[in-house]
């Protein structure tokens, strides 16, 4: 079990988060919201291949 | 045991991560939430493998050929896959997606039964046309 993936999303958005806050206050919107959509791209390619290991094992173990 | 423990403990913690980050961020949040899900839900699977093994060999004792009990294992299956995307969709606030993916797991269902309504039928055509023939 890849406990360590959890806390790699974990850590990735608490970083989008500082990260968006600091922006912010910076007054520079377009690159906090760029920063956000940069975040979840990242998340969202450590989850796809998750899911698809999942499907593997689902396909496997009851022979779909 | 060990693991029983270790898995109740990853889902404790995940949900303490999901929590802090729906504040700031929720798609975030949202994300934890589903890789928790998609790794725990692989680690049971691999876990539940010995025990459909012997299931398995259980039903091969009895005078039904396997074609049977592949079906309830493909529904098995195929009923996880679908409750695990419906229940991230609720979890996401989105009751009509979770609608929808219910729905496909329930037609997929119905497709892959289809075999054995068919054989139903035949067998209960051929009791009354039997009954009706032999009259």
């Amino acid at each position: 079990m890849d406990v360590e993936l959890i806390f790699k999303v974990a850590a990735v958005g608490i970083i989008v988060a500082v990260l968006n806050l600091v922006l912010t206050r910076a007054g520079r919107e377009e690159q906090a919201m760029l920063t956000t959509l940069a975040g979840l791209i990242v998340v969202l390619t450590i989850i796809v291949k998750e899911i698809a290991n999942l499907f593997a094992v689902v396909k496997e173990v009851f022979g779909l | 045991m060990t693991s029983t423990i270790a898995i109740l403990g990853v889902l404790t913690v995940a949900a303490a991560a999901a929590v802090l980050l729906k504040t700031q961020r929720p798609e975030l949040g949202f994300s934890v939430t589903v890789l928790t899900c998609v790794l725990i839900l692989s680690v049971l699977i691999l876990r539940l493998t010995p025990l459909l093994e012997t299931v398995e060999t259980l039903f091969s004792e009895l005078p039904l050929s396997w074609e049977y009990g592949s079906i309830l294992l493909k529904g098995l299956g195929i009923c996880l896959l679908t409750q695990t995307a419906a229940d991230s969709c609720r979890d996401a606030g989105e009751s009509a997606l979770a609608g929808k993916a219910e729905l496909t797991g329930k037609i997929t269902l119905l497709a892959l039964s289809v075999p054995l309504f068919k054989e139903v039928a035949a067998l209960a055509a051929a009791m009354i046309g039997g009954e009706g023939v032999g009259g």
